[in-house]
């Protein structure tokens, strides 16, 4: 109801509680690309506008995440990723599970940390994305099986070292 | 039941612990007749836990002020990339310097009277506030505060307004005023005109020393900050969000 701005406070609460969580996101998203908290402020930007919007939400989290993904998708570094091919070699001192996260196409990131640190189901992980939740399980399964060669090569390579 | 063929579906299902028992059983069986699928789960649990643990410590850091701006609706409408960059980049030296107890003198003064003056009066159990009625009390420090001092109304976060009690500042009277949680836990909402500065800095999280957590904001009027040692700094946040709210209309 216009006018009344309890709803408001109730949930910029809410969404505060869900911050941190949106930065963890961002920053393995991102890994040792783009800004992550650069990613979080437009994303709560975007939720400060549409608070009404946020009250009627039936799940909050899966609604915030979507902002992120939307605006993960929208940015400079969203589009680079799309065509994109892992940094070559990964910074010095970034770690080898960043690198090989950077290997990903971005759907597949998405899925597979939504999965892994928010511990969504495959419903929520479906409904953030906007996507089939085939897809999402057939990409859980690409991305999984992805990493898990690279970082065995990783092993691999460094024990011929 | 027999192995039946293994979908790649269930096998991630019971990587991430989906699946009810029955699947759950009728999958452990096929894993123990088929080892290569069975390293396959072993080494997708593994990556789970290794991105989980990576990643944990962020849960811990300190609120950016930024991102908390952005969700006050406090940013300028459009910004180039470059200039949020460089806010981002301002936004993570500031809770640097915060956490660092290193901020603008104006702010770690008033970080350091509220931690103070929590600690020396919430602990208090038989005279944490002057013994006035409210609503005399709230005139009084009006008054000797040259500005209207009002208790915010923290019921939504489980706190009930015990009082306050009038302060000394640096050079200007302050007040404190406490609330109390249903278990006893205390917060205080500290009052300090001298703090006011031109610019809004909206809400800023500051640690304090030996477990001490504070919110403040500095408006053109006063500086206000929330203290508690009991509290995580989720539960801070909620609070300080309300009083700012109703402090800010």
């Amino acid at each position: 109801m216009p006018g009344d701005c309890l709803p408001d406070v109730q949930a910029q609460e809410h969404i505060a509680a869900l911050i941190p969580h949106l930065r963890r996101y961002a920053r393995a998203l991102a890994a040792s690309g783009a800004a992550p908290d650069e990613l979080v402020r437009a994303t709560l930007e975007r939720a400060a506008q549409d608070l009404r919007l946020a009250h009627a939400q039936s799940d909050l989290r899966v609604w915030l995440f979507s902002l992120l993904h939307e605006t993960y998708v929208a940015s400079a570094a969203g589009r680079e990723a799309e065509g994109a091919v892992a940094p070559a070699g990964g910074e010095p001192g970034g770690a080898a599970f960043e690198r090989a996260i950077a290997t990903l196409p971005p759907l597949q990131r998405e899925i597979f940390l939504l999965v892994t640190l928010e511990d969504m189901s495959y419903e929520q992980v479906a409904k953030t994305l906007d996507i089939p939740i085939g897809t999402v399980m057939s990409r859980l399964s690409r991305a999984r099986e992805k990493l898990r060669l690279v970082l065995t090569n990783e092993a691999r390579l460094r024990q011929v070292k | 039941m027999s192995p039946a063929r293994l979908g790649e579906a269930d096998l991630h299902a019971y990587v991430d612990r989906r699946l009810n028992a029955a699947c759950r059983a009728a999958l452990e069986s096929w894993l123990a007749t088929h080892p290569d699928d069975a390293e396959r789960v072993a080494a997708y649990r593994l990556l789970g836990e290794r991105w989980r643990a990576a990643y944990a410590p962020v849960l811990e850091e300190p609120i950016p002020a930024v991102l908390l701006h952005a969700l006050q609706g406090k940013q300028p409408a459009r910004r180039s990339i470059v200039r949020a960059a460089v806010a981002v980049a301002a936004g993570a030296l500031i809770a640097l310097a915060v956490s660092l107890y290193l901020a603008p003198a104006p702010a770690s003064d008033i970080v350091h009277r509220a931690a103070i003056a929590h600690a020396v009066y919430a602990t208090e159990v038989q005279h944490p506030v002057e013994a006035r009625a409210h609503g005399e009390l709230l005139d009084w420090l009006s008054e000797r505060l040259h500005m209207k001092v009002q208790a915010p109304d923290l019921h939504r976060a489980g706190f009930a307004f015990l009082g306050g009690r009038l302060l000394p500042g640096e050079a200007a009277a302050a007040a404190l005023l406490m609330y109390e949680g249903q278990n006893g836990q205390r917060v205080t909402l500290y009052w300090g005109p001298e703090f006011r500065q031109a610019r809004d800095t909206g809400l800023v999280y500051a640690p304090g020393e030996r477990g001490m957590r504070v919110y403040y904001w500095l408006d053109d009027e006063c500086g206000y900050a929330v203290a508690s040692a009991e509290l995580s700094q989720r539960e801070l946040l909620a609070v300080a969000l309300i009083a700012h709210e109703q402090l800010e209309k």
